[in-house]
């Protein structure tokens, strides 16, 4: 496994958010994590990158346990999060927040091929490479924030609701690149309330609901789930 | 001689020291989101360290200004070790870093009063003090040497910031902490950084500030705290460029109410001009909206 949750749990003072999350993320494929508002998702994330720490359980990524470890030193395992809200540097330009992404990175040609391979995802950014970052679109900055997380060049990448509050167009524009990504050799985990959308290219996936794991299996099968179509499929195959 | 030139050299002189000031406390609260009360003792060691190098160590004035600063980033190292470190580690409220940096800001007063006693001194008369005539405003050898030393200071300081990769780190981790930390940036290491190079230009500022008055001592350091701390307000919280324009408003404001008439009241026309721009523009003259950081 790549990346394996055991057990964690996660609270924001006396509020448990997470009550003992397994998950395993397997090498090359994308994991789904679904489950309504406030289920904790968010928090597995952040847990993940070591914004928050666990109260219980660990964390592995490639077999050794990142548990408590900082953020930065998370990052240079070779996980990255593209976070929900997107977080983009405003008083940056485009370029700077993509330089940014690589910010551990030493190998200047390395560098520059993956900003190539940005621009060829999101020609838009290349456009609006001197902008600042505050004054892109809802869109154009999730692009940019994608876009920054390849500059890291990770092994796996976490997304938390990439396709929050974007257009049809865009929204299915934004899955396409996750699975480009996947195909590149990178592994995901995913977060959505796209429910429908995220088990369509997910090869595996967790329905999480007030902070623990209620369902997982296979995408396809998650999909067919009659209480997983009731609560997050709108109820309709 | 024109008198309006004159008083604008004289005021860019001084503005110039006091955006050098400001400047570190807006980068501290930029990385924090605290106001640093320990600035204005850290101005008033280097002072001292650049005084007693001149005095003592007998170097010229800018080996001295170099040594003050190196002082200026020790003593900002132990500040963040022993007085800001600990306190975010409990995630303490807010006014705590308030109180410690003031504890810290009385304990270098102190020192300084029991050290070197409470007299004022001053630097001695080595660097020209003589006006040269410039045409329309006369320029002495030590106003030459403090605003070129803080417009060079200023220049290297938006150069780094905005060309190389820690100073772009220090933007980030300003503008959101915990996003920088998610880009792979060490941002407890940029946080020492940033007090190190903060308390370094604020000891420079103190020798600049001690030749331009030729007066050091020991309680040199509160009033132009206050200063600093209002420039800080007047350009932004957390802004460089506001910074550096609002330092050199107050001391132009300063030395124009002396110049034209006013000079008991040089300090109430400048805070009145402070509060008049802050009726006008509440968030300060640059500041960004929707700036992030610790909540
Ligand atoms: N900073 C915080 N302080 C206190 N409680 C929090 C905080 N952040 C989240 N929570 C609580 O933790 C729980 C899980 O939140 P989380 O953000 O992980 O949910 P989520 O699944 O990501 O939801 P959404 O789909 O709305 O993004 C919620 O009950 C939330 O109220
Ligand atoms: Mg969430």
């Amino acid at each position: 496994m790549l990346l394996e949750l055991k057990n964690v749990v996660a609270s924001y003072g006396n509020i448990k958010a997470l009550k003992g999350i397994s998950l395993s993320v397997e090498e090359g494929k994308i994991v789904t994590l679904i489950g309504a508002n406030g289920a904790g998702k968010s928090t597995t994330m952040k847990t993940i990158m070591g914004v928050m720490k666990p109260n219980e359980g660990d964390i592995l990524f490639e077999g050794q346990s990142i548990r408590g470890k900082k953020p930065y030193q998370i990052v240079s395992a070779g996980v990255v999060l593209v976070p929900e809200g997107r977080q983009i540097l405003q008083s940056m330009t485009v370029q700077e927040n993509l330089e940014m992404g690589a910010y551990q990175r030493k190998d200047k040609a390395g560098i520059e091929e993956d900003m190539e391979r940005v621009f060829a995802q999101f020609p838009r950014l290349k456009e609006r490479l001197t902008q600042y970052g505050g004054t892109l679109s809802g869109g154009e900055q999730q692009m940019l924030a994608i876009g920054r997380a390849m500059m890291a060049r990770p092994k796996v990448m976490l997304l938390d609701e990439p396709s929050m509050g974007l257009a049809p167009l865009v929204v299915q524009q934004i899955f396409d690149v996750v699975k480009a990504i996947n195909q590149g050799g990178t592994t995901v985990l995913l977060v959505e309330q796209n429910a429908r959308k995220a088990l369509q290219i997910a090869d595996y996936a967790y329905v999480m609901e007030t902070g623990k794991i209620v369902l997982e299996g296979p995408a396809q099968e998650v999909a067919s789930n009659p209480s997983v179509m009731a609560a997050y499929l709108g109820g309709r195959k | 001689m024109n008198v309006f030139s004159q008083q604008l050299i004289n005021g860019l002189t001084l503005g110039s020291a006091y955006a050098v000031i400001a400047i570190g406390y807006t980068l501290v609260f930029g990385v924090l989101n605290i106001v640093n009360m320990a600035h204005g003792g850290i101005f008033m060691i280097g002072a001292y360290i650049g005084l007693l190098l001149v005095t003592e160590g007998g170097v010229g004035i800018f080996p001295a200004l170099i040594g003050a600063m190196i002082g200026g980033a020790v003593l900002g190292y132990l500040l963040e070790l022993f007085a800001l470190r600990p306190l975010r580690r409990r995630k303490v409220t807010h006014l705590a870093p308030l109180i410690s940096t003031i504890g810290v800001s009385i304990f270098l007063e102190s020192v300084a009063l029991m050290v070197w006693g409470p007299q004022t001194r001053s630097f001695p008369a080595t660097i020209s003090s003589e006006l040269m005539d410039m045409g329309a405003f006369k320029i002495s050898g030590i106003q030459i040497v403090s605003l070129g030393t803080a417009v060079v200071l200023m220049v290297l300081l938006a150069l780094m910031l905005n060309k190389t990769k820690i100073g772009k780190a220090v933007r980030a981790t300003s503008e959101n902490i915990e996003t920088a930390g998610l880009l792979g940036i060490n941002t407890g290491l940029i946080i020492t950084f940033t007090v190190m190079l903060a308390s370094a230009l604020g000891a420079a500022a103190g020798v600049l500030i001690g030749l331009s008055f030729n007066a050091i001592e020991p309680t040199m350091g509160t009033a132009m705290g206050f200063k600093g701390l209002a420039v800080l307000i007047m350009g932004g919280l957390g802004n460089v460029e506001g910074a550096m324009a609002g330092g050199f408003i107050l001391g132009i404001a300063e030395v124009f109410s002396v110049a034209y008439g006013a000079s008991t009241y040089r300090d109430a026309v400048a805070f009145g001009l402070i509060i008049l721009i802050l009726f006008i523009r509440p968030e300060g003259l640059f500041s960004k909206a929707g700036k992030g950081g610790r909540p």
